[in-house]
């Protein structure tokens, strides 16, 4: 599924301003990467830093903070979790992230309420759609992968 | 991070905007920074409006959000001439401020500054700062990605944070330069500290003493940046700036300064020297000699800084210094399309020397080899 040429991925878990994706993983905790809408607002992405394993981030404390063209920024938290482990790959390549953003994940965490409280702000299969949908054409996104 | 489109949005929602302009004068490192975090902590919370602040710093050596100290500095020599190290909550590269510097910086929300990604913002806040520069008489240009220029050669870099809704661009001007102190504080691409090192950065780098015949007083350059927003942005900026803080600022101060003191915040990222070697390599061709110095990231692959030199002509006469912003922070994969493209879309003339003895170069000097003669 895609709108202006941005990928959607309907299994997953998303904030409402798609801006973030969370996989839910057979060990109770989350997968956390960026969009394609935000990594190709981002631009090319330089820098990754993930909080050390162990870690306890509130809701609204990044697990993560990314730079592309100077600009530095948080990735967006919308859960209470302990970090886990930090995608090594992504952190030494963080290009990654602009390659294949929802295969290019940023971290591993574990939600400190059970699944369905953490993940009660979050959407998923077709109503998070039309909220992806309604982003990129609000804002006119048009995503682009693969760029070096 | 988040943004808005990808295309600059038209609607005139910033029209109209009042910006408080504010000096805060002469500080040391520590306490610019918590500045910095305190006002964009209370424009995101929606105790203060955006804001246009001129700032000035103690000698310092400031690092870009995501550096690391030992790959970018001299630290001991930073240590023995009093130099304080910070962290910027911005991106880009470490950078050198003394007393004679003036630092710029808008912090607001992104609805008070017209529309569009991340590129598109920066460029439309250097196009106003460039603006600014232009009514002291220097030909300032913004120039991919997000440096001023004059003529070729920087005069402000430049950087971001984005938080939410809120950031916090800043930038620099160059009003004095002092090479041969730069040069001993950052690691730079150059074969070795000397007098054509000097040279070298001066073709790169200027300052408003070496571009005017008189110097313009601080607050004459603080009004022709204030003159550069108002124009290119609209709305209205308090001019002769405001003098005091706002309470909803200093009292976020002593936190923010208890943050940037702490040496978690500095080690926020601390990887070793040997993971950023600088790599030379020297290539003779029937064009001529070409060398190349790289600030080479082994981790990420990527070329961070290079500088090129050697008995080499190049038309158009910038077109060497452009090379080097287009490869900075590139990827050895990339390097033959970077090259290529340069040397097809900026109609590069380099009487004889072809783009192939450039990712040549490069290639040798990344992997620490002597170049073949081609």
């Amino acid at each position: 599924m895609e709108c202006n040429g941005c990928e959607f991925r309907a299994e997953l878990y998303y904030d409402k301003e798609s801006q973030i994706w969370a996989r839910r993983e057979d060990d109770g905790t989350l997968t956390v990467g960026m969009t394609d809408i935000s990594q190709s607002i981002a631009g090319k992405i330089l820098h990754v830093r993930v909080r050390r394993p162990g870690t306890r981030r509130p809701i609204g404390k990044p697990v993560a903070t990314i730079e592309s063209g100077k600009w530095a920024g948080p990735v967006p938290n919308v859960f209470d979790c302990v970090i886990e482990l930090a995608n090594e790959d992504v952190l030494e390549d963080p290009n990654l992230l602009n390659i294949e953003p929802y295969e290019a994940w940023i971290a591993r965490v574990r939600p400190t309420a059970p699944m369905e409280v953490a993940l009660k702000d979050m959407v998923t299969g077709d109503s998070a759609f039309e909220l992806y949908k309604a982003r990129c054409e609000r804002d006119d996104i048009h995503c682009e992968r693969g760029m070096r | 991070m988040q943004g808005p489109g990808s295309g600059r949005d038209m609607s005139d929602h910033h029209i109209g905007v009042s910006w408080s302009v504010l000096d805060t004068g002469l500080h040391d490192a520590d306490h610019n920074m918590a500045l910095d975090r305190a006002l964009l902590d209370a424009v995101a919370a929606g105790d203060w409006g955006p804001t246009l602040r001129f700032l000035r710093f103690q000698d310092s050596a400031l690092l870009g959000h995501h550096q690391s100290p030992r790959q970018e500095l001299d630290l001991d020599y930073c240590a023995s001439e009093g130099i304080q190290v910070q962290r910027r909550l911005t991106g880009g590269g470490a950078i050198v401020f003394d007393p004679s510097q003036i630092g710029w910086e808008l912090i607001c929300l992104r609805c008070h500054l017209p529309q569009g990604d991340m590129t598109t913002l920066s460029r439309e806040i250097c196009e106003a700062a460039a603006a600014g520069l232009r009514h002291l008489g220097v030909h300032a240009v913004y120039r991919p990605r997000n440096d001023i220029e004059v003529d070729g050669r920087k005069i402000s870099g430049t950087g971001g944070v984005l938080e939410g809704e809120a950031l916090l661009f800043q930038g620099t001007v160059l009003i004095d330069l002092d090479i041969p102190r730069m040069l001993r504080i950052l690691r730079v691409p150059v074969e070795k500290l000397d007098a054509h090192a000097i040279r070298s950065v001066a073709e790169r780098v200027t300052s408003l003493r070496t571009l005017l015949p008189e110097l313009p007083s601080m607050t004459a350059v603080q009004e022709a940046l204030v003159r550069g927003f108002r124009e290119h942005f609209g709305g209205q900026w308090e001019w002769p700036a405001a003098v005091t803080v706002p309470e909803s600022v200093t009292r976020r101060l002593p936190q923010a300064l208890a943050e940037v003191r702490d040496p978690d915040w500095l080690g926020l990222q601390d990887r070793p020297q040997e993971e950023q070697p600088l790599r030379q390599a020297v290539l003779r061709t029937s064009g001529g000699t070409l060398r190349a110095v790289v600030l080479w990231d082994e981790r990420g692959q990527r070329l961070k800084q290079v500088q090129f030199s050697g008995d080499i002509f190049v038309q158009p006469s910038r077109a060497l210094v452009d090379l080097e912003a287009r490869l900075r922070n590139s990827h050895i994969d990339e390097l033959d399309a970077l090259v290529s493209r340069w040397f097809t879309n900026d109609v590069v003339d380099a009487f004889g020397m072809q783009p192939e003895h450039f990712v040549a170069v490069l290639q040798q000097a990344v992997e620490d080899a002597h170049a073949p003669c081609l």
